[in-house]
């Protein structure tokens, strides 16, 4: 693990109008967007949504059928040998070498990868450190954890010192714990300049984690989640009878909602601006106390875009 | 690690850590073993069995039709596996997606199957030298006969890698090598049957030169080339074929590695 970690200028993933289908079945439809350098990535999706699909085509394992991806700026399609040198993958199903021993399966990969010796004992003892596995470095695998197993592939996949790393449902099967030392393990690839790609269900955990998180849903990429909403809390000091008509008539507001203790639930117009929405609130007269956009969950935006996806 | 290519260094690893590893030798040494002594009493026992070499040119073509038969049976169910097996522990994609050349993937692979079987081989050598003691052969037909089953264990572990390149799952991927092998040894005898029921004037063999026991019955008979039946035989033919194949086989696996997606 030498060199940097960063695609220098270049989106670290890139995919345009992306398309792959199994014979009549569309696993993957016009998905288009970029991964960002030095970010993490999540892509959440009900099963069966093309996640796995998608970084499969990523990982050069499936041609795209239509349209075209790309890592660092390379076309998966046609250099899949020089992407191979700059990925690291970590399947959904990730089976283990179970009868070898740590740093056998360690050294392994990193023959695969032509490490010389120097490189190759400075990759082991990293990979030991990130995985907290040195004192299990002569164990068997069949004799670990599940969370250390599952920390033992992921670090396998830094044997070429990767710039991007692609990981599909890392976090499934292991307990909360294993799953909590995991993540942060994934968390200090991004300060390391590395770029990651995530699936997973685990929606809370990777909202914690991720800088931006992709919906897909049955082949379509639904949105790219932003940290902005359209719904804010207003509270106000001393609400006046016609408060709520009167916010409902400044610009940008869409409706007004009252509720409980000088609360009113606004629902901004497509476009407005927040800020100025609150300015015209506080031109209008009204003292606010409090102002706060209601971001919802990942869990709830993830289901209002697949039920808007299917309406 | 021992070889440069780290899929035949695990490969190797593997299968020393294996039970198997240790019982199949055990039971290969033991049918042989078995076998030369039967052939031994059985010679010995008869009155007509002439002079001590006789005894052993006897046990040497036994251990030999014996090693082959073995050999046959052991394997395509060491090699079929070699890909559908990575693909049943998932980790097939995790070997696709690193940089080395899937050509080394393939090399690798089929050594280690080769050097697996070479390893049971080896374990014949004290009952092949039985024989010398009782002076019924030579170096030459000793080669010839060793050569002829190396040839065969190159030519089954390339098309085991095949089927295995070609299937999903190990154990179709097993019975479809077995089927192949066994179709290989009746098919090339009903096709040499049918051959020369149309043309029986034909002086030669065709069909059956595919069969990997034809050297070993040829100079078991003393007639490594000469005429049974006015037909005029070859036993380097049947290696010189298994060889071709072998090596068509190797570069159709390399190809069908190099295309597989996962």
């Amino acid at each position: 693990m030498t060199a940097t970690g960063a695609f220098p200028c270049v989106p670290a993933a890139a995919a345009d109008r992306l398309g792959v289908r199994f014979g009549s079945f569309t696993a993957l439809d016009g998905v288009s967007f970029t991964v960002p350098a030095a970010s993490i990535t999540g892509l959440v999706g009900p099963n069966g949504a093309g996640k796995t699909t998608l970084l499969r085509v990523l990982a050069t394992l499936l041609p795209p059928s239509s349209g075209s991806a790309s890592i660092g700026g390379l076309d998966v399609a046609g250099r899949a040998e020089e992407i191979r040198k700059t990925i690291g993958y970590l399947p959904d199903f990730a089976g283990i070498y179970q009868d070898m021993r740590v740093v056998e399966y360690l050294e392994f990969f990193a023959a695969t990868y032509s490490l010389g010796r120097t490189e190759t004992q400075k990759y082991i003892a990293s990979a030991l450190e990130i995985s907290g596995l040195a004192g299990r470095a002569q164990s068997f695998i069949e004799e670990l954890s599940r969370g250390m197993r599952a920390k033992l592939s992921f670090v396998r996949t830094l044997a070429g010192n990767p710039k991007l790393l692609l990981l599909d449902e890392p976090l499934s099967n292991l307990d909360p714990l294993a799953r909590s030392e995991l993540l942060a393990v994934i968390a200090g690839m991004r300060a390391g300049g590395k770029s990651v790609l995530i699936s997973s269900h685990q929606l809370g955990e990777i909202e914690k984690l991720c800088d931006r998180v992709l919906f897909l849903d049955k082949g379509r990429l639904l949105e790219e989640s932003r940290e902005t909403t359209a719904f804010y809390s207003l509270r106000l000091a001393n609400p006046e009878a016609d408060a709520a008509a009167l916010i409902g008539g400044i610009q940008g507001v869409a409706s007004v909602t009252p509720s409980e203790g000088g609360r009113y639930l606004l629902r901004l117009g497509t476009g407005a601006d927040p800020a100025e929405v609150l300015r015209g609130i506080v031109v209008a007269g009204p003292a606010v106390l409090e102002w706060r956009p209601l971001i919802p969950s990942l869990e709830e935006r993830l289901i209002r875009a697949v039920r808007g996806g299917e309406a | 690690m021992i070889f440069r290519n780290p899929i035949l260094n695990r490969e190797i690893d593997h299968r020393m850590r294996d039970n198997r590893t240790y019982w199949i030798p055990t039971v290969y040494i033991f049918i042989l073993g078995l076998v030369t002594l039967v052939t031994y009493l059985m010679v010995v026992k008869n009155p007509n069995s002439g002079p001590g070499w006789v005894i052993g040119k006897t046990i040497f073509h036994v251990i030999a039709f014996t090693q082959m038969a073995l050999i046959i049976l052991l394997v395509p169910s060491v090699s079929a596996g070699a890909i559908t097996g990575e693909r049943d522990r998932g980790t097939l994609s995790m070997l696709l997606v690193t940089p080395m050349p899937r050509r080394r993937i393939a090399a690798g692979k089929l050594l280690a199957s080769i050097l697996y079987v070479l390893f049971l081989i080896s374990t014949s050598i004290p009952f092949a030298a039985l024989s010398f003691g009782f002076g019924g052969t030579d170096l030459r037909l000793l080669g010839i006969t060793y050569g002829c089953i190396i040839v065969t264990v190159f030519f089954l572990a390339s098309l085991g890698l095949v089927v295995s390149t070609l299937m999903r799952r190990t154990v179709p991927a097993i019975l479809l090598a077995y089927g192949l092998v066994a179709a290989l040894l009746v098919g090339s005898g009903a096709a040499e049957l049918a051959l020369h029921a149309f043309y029986k004037d034909f002086k030669s063999i065709v069909f059956v030169y595919l069969n990997p026991f034809t050297p070993l019955v040829l100079n078991a008979m003393d007639m490594p080339s000469a005429e049974i039946a006015n037909k005029h035989l070859y036993w380097w033919i049947t290696p010189l074929l298994l060889l071709l194949l072998s090596l068509i086989f190797t570069a159709v696996a390399g190809r069908r590695i190099r295309s597989l997606r996962e």
